[in-house]
């Protein structure tokens, strides 16, 4: 008789006595084994060079928690948040005030997107000084380009969806920047759609348009990590699910950090929004803009953003790999200046006087 | 899971799965049975504050005290009462309250017994600058932010808002739980990532 298909039931201690037909592949599985089989985890076990499980190469991760956060206290903030110009700031003074625990998401949705823009700068300042984006990673580091572009173009957004002073401003900025390019801001202006307002649109792309293309440029990004693996020379001798509890961990504490600054520092709103003065600064990620724009006028909001996404952009054409040449004079030289500027720019942003831009 | 198959097992089960959700259909078409179907229409869906504005009710409950209410996202203010006629219709304007703030409201009808019998949009605010969710025409650089520039003697300032945002006891409890779990989630899968030498 085969009794592979059969378990064993001992009884009274006296040894075993009935076999018990059994399905086949059921018998013996832990549940981790049955979870891990049917989602396919063992998918995760691929081979990764052990530098990775070094903090400084886990800021990508970080950074995708961070976005992991914003998206899901996006999404029960959106609940409550009215588009129609006429009620935006009112409602958001309803989540403040009226919804349970409201106070606190919407200072985990500021201090997470404050988290995830410093932990994508590092990461991007990281990849670049290990120079990662030379030949075969060059789309990677393009998509990271097109992510860092993206959270900053939600930013934005964000900003402007407040309806409070400091939104109107951004809103104002945005239009008048549209109007200098043309046909290109056309999507800018509050005439482009008649049967809308220009509010509705811009909520409409921080919760659709922008986080869907930010996820596509995650998934591209990703695949290309996965296929390509990092920029290293150390043998693959550990695990990717051996990367992940470290770097859950880590994430974990960031979600702690961002929990405890929404609890004893939560954001303010300002007064609803009064047209045609300015009297605020901009959120901290634009001050470096704000300073441009203080010293060569509006023309800076465009030219600002362009010189520094369009370095970023061509870095992997002027800087092609050499021997004996870590990296290129020029591109380093480039980008400590740049980082200078952008650095030196948002902590003078801060400390710099109020000045009208609109109408310069 | 199913070490043997019974069929019987299984069709009474699926028997008496159909005969609860029978069950449950049927007190639910009680509910859509009640009468509902008010409609309260308003001459403009766009009023100026302190304004006037038309309004119709029909397919009510006949002879009938309706209570007229304007809820806002922060606030809702009373509007007045009236009488349904035997058909379940009634006309009469409505005075908006000159105290109340420009913004998007409902108008809801309230029947007697409390329940909401009808609703209608209603956009508070100035009639020029677009106080509403309409096309921004006449709208400049704001483009939607309209609703602001009507209040008097409103200035622009970068402060802060005044709010009461208290955090119940409830509430501090909650985000307390939350960093306690995430701070030793964390610590524990670091610590965890050390033991396995991949710290």
């Amino acid at each position: 008789m085969d009794r592979s298909n059969l378990a064993e039931q001992p009884v009274d201690g006296a040894g075993t006595v009935a076999a018990v037909p059994v399905r086949p592949g059921t018998a013996n599985e832990s549940p981790n084994g049955v979870i891990s089989e049917r989602l396919g985890l063992h998918g995760l076990d691929y081979p990764i060079a052990p530098i990775a499980n070094r903090l400084a190469y886990m800021l990508g991760g970080l950074t995708f928690f961070g976005i992991l956060l914003l998206i899901v206290t996006g999404i029960l903030l959106d609940q409550y948040y009215n588009p129609n110009p006429v009620a935006a700031h009112d409602s958001i003074v309803y989540i403040m005030t009226r919804v349970p625990l409201g106070n606190w998401l919407r200072g985990l949705h500021y201090w997470g997107a404050s988290i995830v823009l410093v932990s994508v700068f590092l990461h991007m300042s990281y990849v670049f000084w290990r120079r990662s984006y030379v030949k075969p990673r060059e789309v990677t580091w393009w998509a990271g380009v097109g992510l860092f572009a993206t959270l900053f173009a939600l930013a934005f957004t964000g900003t402007v969806l407040r309806a409070d002073q400091e939104g109107g401003e951004a809103l104002e900025h945005a239009i008048a920047g549209a109007k200098m390019t043309g046909s290109l801001g056309a999507p800018l202006s509050p005439d482009f759609a008649q049967s809308t307002t220009l509010l509705s649109r811009l909520h409409s792309a921080h919760v659709s348009l922008l986080p869907l293309v930010m996820l596509a440029l995650i998934g591209v990004h990703f695949w290309l990590i996965r296929v390509q693996g990092i920029n290293t020379t150390q043998p693959k001798t550990s695990k990717f699910s051996d990367h992940l509890p470290k770097l859950s961990g880590y994430a974990l504490l960031l979600l702690g950090l961002a929990g405890t600054l929404a609890a004893f520092f939560p954001p303010g709103i300002g007064h609803p929004s009064v047209q045609g003065v300015e009297v605020t600064k901009p959120f901290w990620p634009f001050l470096w803009i704000y300073v441009v724009e203080n010293t060569i006028g509006m023309w800076g909001m465009v030219i600002a953003p362009l010189v520094i996404f369009g370095f970023l952009f061509i870095v992997p054409l002027i800087d092609r790999p050499r021997e004996g040449h870590p990296h290129s004079r020029l591109v380093l030289t480039i980008a400590l200046v740049m980082l200078v500027l952008y650095i030196g720019g948002i902590i003078y942003g801060v400390f710099a006087p109020h000045k009208q831009h609109l109408g310069m | 899971m199913f070490r043997t198959f019974k069929w019987n097992t299984f069709r009474n089960f699926f028997a008496a799965t159909l005969g609860a959700a029978t069950l449950l259909l049927a007190m639910s078409t009680s509910a859509f049975a009640h009468p509902t179907g008010g409609v309260i229409s308003l001459a403009s869906n766009r009023v100026a504050v302190g304004g006037t504005v038309g309004l119709t009710g029909e397919k009510l409950e006949k002879n009938s005290n309706i209570r007229l209410e304007l809820r806002g996202t922060l606030d809702n203010y009373p509007v007045g009462e009236v009488k349904t006629d035997t058909a379940g219709k009634f006309q009469m304007s409505i005075v908006l309250p000159p105290h109340i703030p420009a913004g998007a409201y409902t108008l809801v009808a309230i029947a007697a017994d409390g329940d909401v019998a009808a609703r209608a949009d209603l956009t508070v605010g100035t009639l020029t600058g677009g106080a509403g969710s309409g096309p921004v025409t006449g709208m400049q650089g704001m483009s939607g932010m309209a609703g602001t520039q009507e209040m008097p003697g409103m200035h622009a300032t970068d402060e802060m808002m005044a709010l009461r945002r208290t955090t119940s006891g409830g509430e501090w409890a909650f985000i307390a739980a939350f960093l306690i779990v995430t701070f030793a989630g964390g610590a524990v899968l670091l610590r965890k990532a050390a033991s396995m030498g991949h710290g």
